[in-house]
């Protein structure tokens, strides 16, 4: 029997959002989504590693997207605190560039009624949320296919059997 | 599933004219688009028309490499070869870490080259991933009904 994709799923997940959320391990991102496609490999390691069956190349496509999409949801949620850590100063460069002789008027008090009603944190949530649940599928799907590709090594028709229960030896009546 | 192959090599096609675009017109919000996946650093990316393209030299070989496999699976089948996969996965990690080390020189042309190398042997796991995928959604959706 095959086991659940979820516990995998989570873990690459929490992986995935982890290493794309905090400040500088995102870096890692830069080179060609290492987080996105890590996470979906290492989920592909971790069901490879448990499962009793074969893992096909196709399951490990659905695992990754499952990861991809568990991964986006996390990233949206660990990437809050960091995000309203990082805003003020942001805002204050923001202000520093508006200060500038060549910014419009009309752009300037846009920008700036943005900024205090808020909408710029929750607008920039919910398109880092999309962007990264666009980005996670195609690329944790990706890991999740080259993880099982690296790490499956039995055949088809291989099956693991587990060991028999251990069974107590009876007891000896004391002569 | 020739038609998903289209399908696949259209997107591809795609993501890759994006990544061509802002070398021939003006075109930030491409460049935009592509800076939470790449670091964009002009002396590690081709250039074109006298402008560096939307993603590093590394990312172009991942990403062309991909459309011409693509391409080339859609002609004739190429089989899946895990050596091949472990082989090239290894000359891209290795010509990452020497952009560290320097061991050889750090040119575009070998990330290009390894990027490239590495979409070629991946290709075919990818297509044969995404049809059994296909098969596996197909065979639940018939058992539901």
């Amino acid at each position: 029997m095959k086991n659940s994709m979820l516990i995998p799923a989570l873990i690459g997940g929490l992986i995935l959002a982890s290493g794309s959320a905090i400040p500088v391990l995102k870096l890692l991102n830069c080179f060609c989504c290492a987080w996105l496609v890590l996470g979906g490999t290492a989920a592909a390691y971790l069901y490879v590693k448990d499962a009793s069956q074969k893992i096909s190349l196709g399951e490990g496509a659905l695992l990754g997207a499952l990861t991809g999409m568990i991964g986006s949801v996390l990233h949206a949620l660990l990437s809050v605190p960091f995000r309203m850590f990082m805003t003020a100063g942001i805002i204050e460069q923001v202000q520093e560039a508006l200060d500038r002789p060549e910014i419009p008027e009309e752009a300037r008090d846009f920008v700036l009624s943005i900024l205090g009603s808020g909408g710029f944190s929750i607008i920039g949530l919910m398109l880092g949320f999309l962007f990264m649940l666009v980005f996670a599928l195609i690329f944790a799907t990706a890991g999740g296919i080259i993880g099982v590709a690296i790490f499956e090594k039995r055949k088809n028709g291989d099956v693991i059997v587990p060991p028999p229960p251990m069974i107590p030896p009876p007891e000896v009546p004391f002569a | 599933m020739q038609k998903l192959h289209a399908c696949l090599i259209l997107f591809t096609g795609l993501w890759c004219s994006a990544i061509l675009l802002p070398t021939l017109i003006s075109a930030d919000a491409l460049r935009l688009f592509f800076a939470p996946i790449c670091h964009q650093i002009p002396q590690r990316s081709l250039w074109l028309f006298g402008k560096p393209l939307a993603v590093c030299a590394r990312c172009s070989g991942f990403y062309f490499g991909f459309l011409a496999a693509l391409t080339l699976n859609f002609v004739c089948k190429i089989s899946t070869r895990k050596g091949v996969l472990c082989g090239a996965l290894g000359i891209v990690l290795l010509d990452a870490l020497n952009g560290i080390l320097a061991v050889y020189p750090d040119l575009a042309l070998f990330r290009f080259g390894s990027a490239t190398l590495f979409s070629f042997a991946v290709t075919p796991f990818l297509l044969q991933g995404q049809r059994e995928a296909v098969d596996l959604i197909g065979k639940r959706w018939i058992q539901r009904l």
